[in-house]
């Protein structure tokens, strides 16, 4: 049950808001051709990563805004959220020790729990 | 006005209280045009509530205000305010004086039996006075008022009956 | 096992005589006691049967952490799976044990034991195979599952839970010496602090061990009434009692359960238990520790115990279980026993240490000498023996030689753990001590701090270095606190997990999972046959995965497992332990969210009125709508459906529509944004003029739609569907927020804000005449398709002129509070005109007279408006709006796409069903290849014969032939396909 920092309403728990999917996509505005793969990759394909993720929230039960965030997919921390209208964070301000599909963060991941 | 429940430390009234939604960007020309209107500078900090004699005008979030009636006026008269209110192309003015119910808490347990229906904070340094929230009660969308002697704790109307069971409940149980 | 009682204790009351029924059987305890401990008091041992082999068993442990002593409690609401020893016994409870048939002495499963060799890990997995897929269904399953389980389900539960949730800044969990400790430094600070402790009393070890003599120069029990008198006055620490954390969560999320009523019956119609929902800014775990057994042949039998748990049941509870137990212990956890015994005038009959006798402590060594005790250093239990309770024992001693040992009781100690339960579920990390053989917290992963023996502290002499070191960051004084000690302030411990057997047999059992019935066989065996991972060692034997998750056993496997392979402990690691940390009922985690409760109810501004007049109603979504009016008892669904649609074509009829959703948007730029979010192009529409629009996703499929109502260019009134309004309002916020926040425009919900009222029929232009005089309704001055706005009875009304039946239309907004009054007002009114309500199921039909979909009834997301025909509804010179480009994709142009048609039957008196497959083959010979389905269904009295909407592939070029639709009896029906619409199709009766 995280606690989310809604940019407008302050730190709130998680139950108060949805998850909106990758943040900073781009909609392509129909004023050029675009082609089928193009536009389906906009439509259907999202990234997934382990680490480090824009992503969207929308706190649906309190304001009804929609803000960004960065969360560490691996561990579920979510490290700052930001107004729309301001800069996407620089991901290497963050310390994510995940680097591989197939690693594992230095704590948190809730997958192990012995100190390796 | 109904009495919904008075027992040990909390007191529950129900009322229909005239409100009117807001939106707008919240700059100086839209302050302006409210302050005509309504003789009343709406608050730019979030979440603030402030009132004159007539008026209490809260902000929800960043492009939403409401206005609330605490003392009843007469329909024609909200009619002209919110016709003032939407001769400006940079307001919407929305009367939902029918569309919600509040509820009116007092009494030194309230928090405590709210917080059977809410995981909300209502500790005062989490939630100061002259301040507003929007959040879930008892799986209901409402807002809450943090005024100076009471509480008051709006939702739609459809919920309002089920809602009322629930705080019912959350004082006997 | 003979039993004294020690009189001199002050938390049971001995002057307070308690009955209760124990397996029919009636037995005295006292106030205070656990079921456990007046068992005891009673002598009486066996108190269950294992769960595989049926073994007896009896009581192993004074907490939490009891594999075995679990039992039902009849007198309440059956609850199954109790742990006797957490249980406080109440004047007039029943209690029965479990997994036993016909009794506890003679039970049949006993049996299990004789075939145990053949019950070994792994067993179920390679047993039910065969010999055919079948056998499992039909014969297994239905044994396994009656054999299963220890306890019964309760079969009439009438408990009661509610929720309380604490916004708290330090959460203090255990409230033991540390606890107290803690407590005492953040009393009356800034901090809300919340203390919880899982007993009735607080105190931890000073009031279970007789380990601490003095505190600050005081009394234990009298340093602990002034401290809990202290934290008590504080303006800022609330305490709960009889309350276990069973959750830490993410972040500082932690989830606790209260029981209620400990100690008298619970009351039916009172809560009975709490579950706490907590949200702390930091936690801080001083929840202790637990001992650990011993794997030896038979380690399993009724009057074995482990030694801090005999020494609670002295010294908590006031009961000696045994007058002269052996003990038998390879650490220095258990010295505090010995000096309890002596200090009660009773004496050890051996004590047996695996450790040299230079490891063994000073103190405890002259303790032993003083009082004759007979000692055995370097020496180790080969075994215990009896019928059903231990008789005695064998002991290989430092010279090889076996000695037997009667006696009725043995106090085991293999060590102490720090409870990491809730620690690994914050996901922190652990570490192995080499020197302690054990594992503890490491490295946190939220603010958790952990103290005392919780973080593997287990010298008392670093007390305060603790404490003061741990609570810097927050602003309390340093502690500086004065401990004397009855026994060692250090633990000192030599490795010993398991005791090889004594003899070699198929039938000789030691035991490492006391619940689930695993023996140290079964983990060699598992990692013979290869399951050496930890993680597949516990599921392929079932080690841990109890109700207990092996408290006082899982370290001990990992121990012989890291033996077994050769491998460090930390190199084997550990399973993650999942929450909760003990059993959580489900009542609890409902709270009040149950029956009536269970989801909000949302009713309309008439609900009233429907209730009174013969309303059934049906859920869509949350709200309750009337779905047909009953006019008398009699009256089937069919019958009044029939008859409400009916009367609205030949009459009038009027349905509260109330529940659709409205929205008003407006602003400079409401044009565009209208344009962008709909199918239709608003531009050239007229102001007070309305129009049907679709609502497409971005994939192109049809996602909601409604009528849109332009009052002008920069002001428009949307209206949903009920199940969409929410949808709709919160993807116009999307857009408008994320991705045009150029864009100058808002919208408000106002769908509470107006009662609408859908009224059509023949005779709604008189009715309306009658109901609001003032307007004229004539077809010049109010056409089809447009709206005005007016004021009746001093309150603002909307009149739209549409309907979704076919019939001439009108939708009336009113707003709430003013709606019921007119709603009367028309019913009167429309009175002589035959004007008569109808529900959801008539407007259904009605509207499928006239193909008009449903979205969610006859789509599904993967419809497009081009398959529904409806692409005049898109305007072609717009340059964009949501789902544009999607139409054109590969997919949603192809032909053979599944496309709306009308069904009826070619032999008019058959029956059509709704999901009915559209084939084209009269018999079904698989692989039948399925055009598509019906999707809207339902008999007309104006058709007089069943009609349908479906959707078919190539759907629009099929208009016209003849096809199947597939019953459930594998037989088929004839039908047309027709165009999608089957009355008034010129929509003469609409316009006019």
């Amino acid at each position: 049950m995280l606690i989310i920092n809604c940019p407008y309403c302050g730190p709130r728990d998680q139950s108060e808001f949805s998850n909106g999917g990758e943040a900073h996509v781009k909609r392509p505005d129909g004023s050029k051709e675009i082609g089928d793969r193009e536009w389906g990759e906009y439509v259907f394909i999202r990234a997934n990563p382990k680490g480090l993720f824009y992503e969207r929230w929308v706190h649906t039960h309190g304001c009804r805004k929609w803000f960004n965030c960065v969360r560490d997919t691996s561990t579920d921390e979510i490290l700052v959220t930001y107004k729309l209208d301001e800069k996407k964070p620089n991901l290497n301000n963050f310390k994510s020790v995940v680097k591989t599909p197939s690693g594992e963060p230095e704590v948190g991941s809730g997958n192990f729990t012995v100190e390796k | 006005m109904t009495e919904v429940i008075r027992s040990d430390g909390i007191e529950i009234k129900k009322k229909v209280i005239q409100q009117i939604i807001l939106r707008g960007s919240g700059d100086s020309k839209f302050n302006n045009h409210i302050n005509k209107s309504l003789k009343l500078l709406p608050p730019s900090d979030n979440l603030r509530i402030i009132s004159n004699d007539n008026y209490t005008l809260a902000k929800m979030s960043f492009d939403q205000w409401n206005l609330i009636f605490e003392k009843e006026i007469e329909i024609k008269k909200l009619n002209k305010i919110l016709d003032d209110l939407n001769k400006s192309p940079l307001i919407l003015a929305t009367n939902i004086s029918d569309s919600q119910v509040f509820f009116e808490i007092q009494g030194k347990n309230s928090f405590d039996i709210l917080n059977k229906l809410t995981h909300f904070d209502f500790r005062e340094k989490s939630f100061k006075k002259s301040t507003a929230a929007q959040t879930l009660l008892a799986r209901v969308d409402c807002s809450i008022f943090n005024l100076d002697l009471k509480l008051l704790l709006s939702c739609n109307r459809s919920f309002a009956d089920y809602l009322e069971d629930r705080l019912i409940d959350a004082v006997n149980y | 096992m003979k039993s004294i009682n020690l009189k001199e204790n002050q938390f049971i009351q001995f002057h307070q005589k308690i009955s209760f029924k124990f397996d029919g059987v009636k037995y005295f305890g006292y106030k205070g006691d656990t079921i456990a401990s007046a068992l005891l008091r009673n002598n009486i041992n066996l108190v269950g049967r294992s769960f595989k082999y049926h073994r007896p068993r009896g009581i192993y442990t004074c907490g939490i952490e009891e594999p075995n002593a679990l039992v039902q409690i009849i007198s309440e609401y059956s609850e199954p799976n109790t742990r006797a020893t957490i249980k406080k016994i109440y004047e007039g409870m029943e209690i029965e044990s479990q997994n036993r048939w016909p009794s506890l002495e003679n039970d049949f499963g006993s049996i299990n034991n004789l075939f145990s060799p053949i019950f070994t890990a792994g067993f179920y997995y390679k047993t039910f195979m065969g010999p055919h897929k079948k056998f499992w269904k039909n014969l297994y399953e239905p044994l396994i599952r009656r054999a299963a389980g220890l306890g019964k389900p309760p079969k009439d539960f009438k408990g009661i839970s509610n929720h309380i949730h604490h916004n708290v800044d330090v959460t203090i969990i255990g409230g033991g010496l540390n606890g107290l400790l803690v407590a005492k430094s953040f009393i009356n600070t800034n901090y809300d602090v919340l203390l919880i402790d899982f007993d009735d009393q607080l105190g931890g070890i000073i009031n279970n061990s007789n380990k601490i003599s003095l505190i600050d120069n005081k009394e234990p029990k009298d340093w602990l009434k002034e401290t809990i008198q202290e934290i008590e006055d504080s303006k800022n620490i609330k305490i709960l009692k009889n309350t276990l954390v069973t959750t830490y969560n993410y972040i500082n999320h932690l989830i606790a359960i209260e029981d209620r009523f400990v100690g008298s019956k619970q009351i039916e119609g009172k809560v009975n238990s709490t579950l706490h929902k907590i949200r702390t800014g930091h936690t801080i775990l001083c929840n202790g520790h637990i001992e650990r057994f011993l794997s030896f042949q038979n380690n399993d039998l009724p009057g074995i115990m482990l030694s801090s748990s005999f020494e609670k049941y002295m010294c908590r509870y006031g009961l000696a279980p045994s007058k002269e137990p052996v003990i038998f212990s390879n650490n220095s956890n258990s010295n505090s026993l010995v000096f309890s015994l002596i200090k009660a005038g009773l004496k050890p009959k051996a004590y047996i240490d695996s450790r040299s006798g230079e490891e063994i402590e000073p103190n405890l060594f002259d303790l032993i000498r003083i009082n004759d005790v007979p000692l055995y250093t370097n020496s180790q239990i080969k075994g215990a023996f009896g019928n059903k309770k231990i008789e005695k024992i064998l002991v290989e001693d430092s010279s090889g030689a076996l000695n037997e040992i009667k006696c009725d009781c043995l106090c085991l100690s293999g060590g102490i753990n720090p409870d990491v339960h809730l620690f690994t579920q914050s996901k922190g990390l652990l570490d192995w001590d080499e020197k302690d053989l054990t594992y503890k917290p490491s490295k946190p992963f939220q603010p958790t701090i952990t103290l005392g023996s919780a973080s593997g502290q287990f010298n008392f002499d670093n007390l305060n270095s603790d404490i003061n070191k741990k609570l810097k960051t927050f602003k309390v004084k340093q502690l500086d606190v004065k401990l004397e000690l009855n026994t060692n302030t250090k633990y000192n411990i030599e490795k010993l997990w398991e005791v090889s057997p004594q003899k070699k047999s198929l039938w000789a059992k030691s035991f490492i999972d006391l619940q689930n019935d695993v023996t140290t066989k079964d983990i060699r065996q598992a990692i013979t046959e290869g399951f050496d991972r930890i993680e597949h060692l516990k599921r392929y034997t079932t080690n841990s995965m109890g109700t207990d998750q092996g408290k006082i056993s899982s370290i001990n496997a990992l121990g012989i497992v890291s033996d077994l392979l050769d491998k460090k402990v930390n190199e084997v690691g550990t399973t993650i332990y999942r929450p909760p940390y003990a059993p959580l009922s489900f009542s609890a985690i409902a709270g009040r969210n149950c029956y009536e409760f269970y989801d909000p109810e949302r009713k309309s501004p008439i609900h009233s009125w429907h209730l009174k007049n013969g309303a059934i109603f049906e859920d869509v979504g949350q709200w309750k709508r009337p779905w047909y009016f009953q006019i008398n008892k009699e009256e089937s669904m069919h019958d009044a459906v029939q008859r409400e649609s009916k009367n609205v074509r030949e009459n009038a009829g009027i349905l509260d529509g109330s529940t659709l959703g409205k929205i008003e948007i407006k602003g400079e730029d409401a044009l565009e944004f209208m344009n962008l979010i709909y199918t239709n192009s608003f531009t050239k529409m007229k102001q007070g003029s309305a129009r049907y629009a679709l609502m497409l996703g971005e994939d192109g499929m049809v996602k909601d739609d409604g009528i849109i109502c332009k009052i002008s260019d920069q002001h428009f009134i949307a209206t949903t569907t009920t199940g969409g309004a929410a949808t709709v309002l919160g993807c116009m916020e999307e857009y408008a927020q994320t991705e045009w926040p150029n864009l100058k425009v808002f919208m408000n919900s106002i769908t509470e804000q107006y009662a609408t009222f859908n009224i059509s029929g023949p005779n709604t232009r008189e009715i309306m005449k009658k109901a609001f005089p003032n307007i004229n309704f004539s077809n010049e001055e109010f056409p089809f398709m447009t709206f005005q706005f007016h004021e009746f009875n001093g309150v603002p009304i909307r009149i739209l002129r549409a309907s979704f039946t076919g019939e001439l239309g009108y939708e009336i907004y009113i707003p709430s509070n003013s709606a019921p009054k007119i709603w009367d007002n028309i019913q009167s009114l429309g009175k002589e005109f035959g004007l008569a309500p109808y529900g959801t199921e008539a407007m259904h039909l009605l509207r499928a007279e006239k193909g008009y979909i449903i979205v969610g009834q006859d789509t599904d997301g993967s419809i497009t408006p081009i398959d529904l025909g409806l692409s005049w509804m898109i305007g072609k010179s717009k340059k964009d709006f949501l789902g544009k480009r999607s139409l054109t994709r590969s997919d949603t142009i192809r032909e053979d796409r599944k496309q709306l048609v009308g069904i009826i039957p070619s032999n008019k008196a058959d029956k059509l069903e709704e999901g009915q497959h559209i084939i084209l083959d009269k018999e079904i010979k698989s692989p039948v290849p399925m055009l598509g389905h019906i999707t809207s269904c339902y008999h007309s009295s104006t058709l007089g014969h069943d009609f349908a909407l479906a959707v078919i592939k190539n759907g629009h070029s099929m208009i016209g032939t003849k096809a199947y639709a597939s019953t459930s009896s594998m037989s088929t029906t004839g039908v047309d396909i027709v165009k999608p619409v089957f009355y008034d199709e010129d929509n003469k009766r609409l316009v006019s």
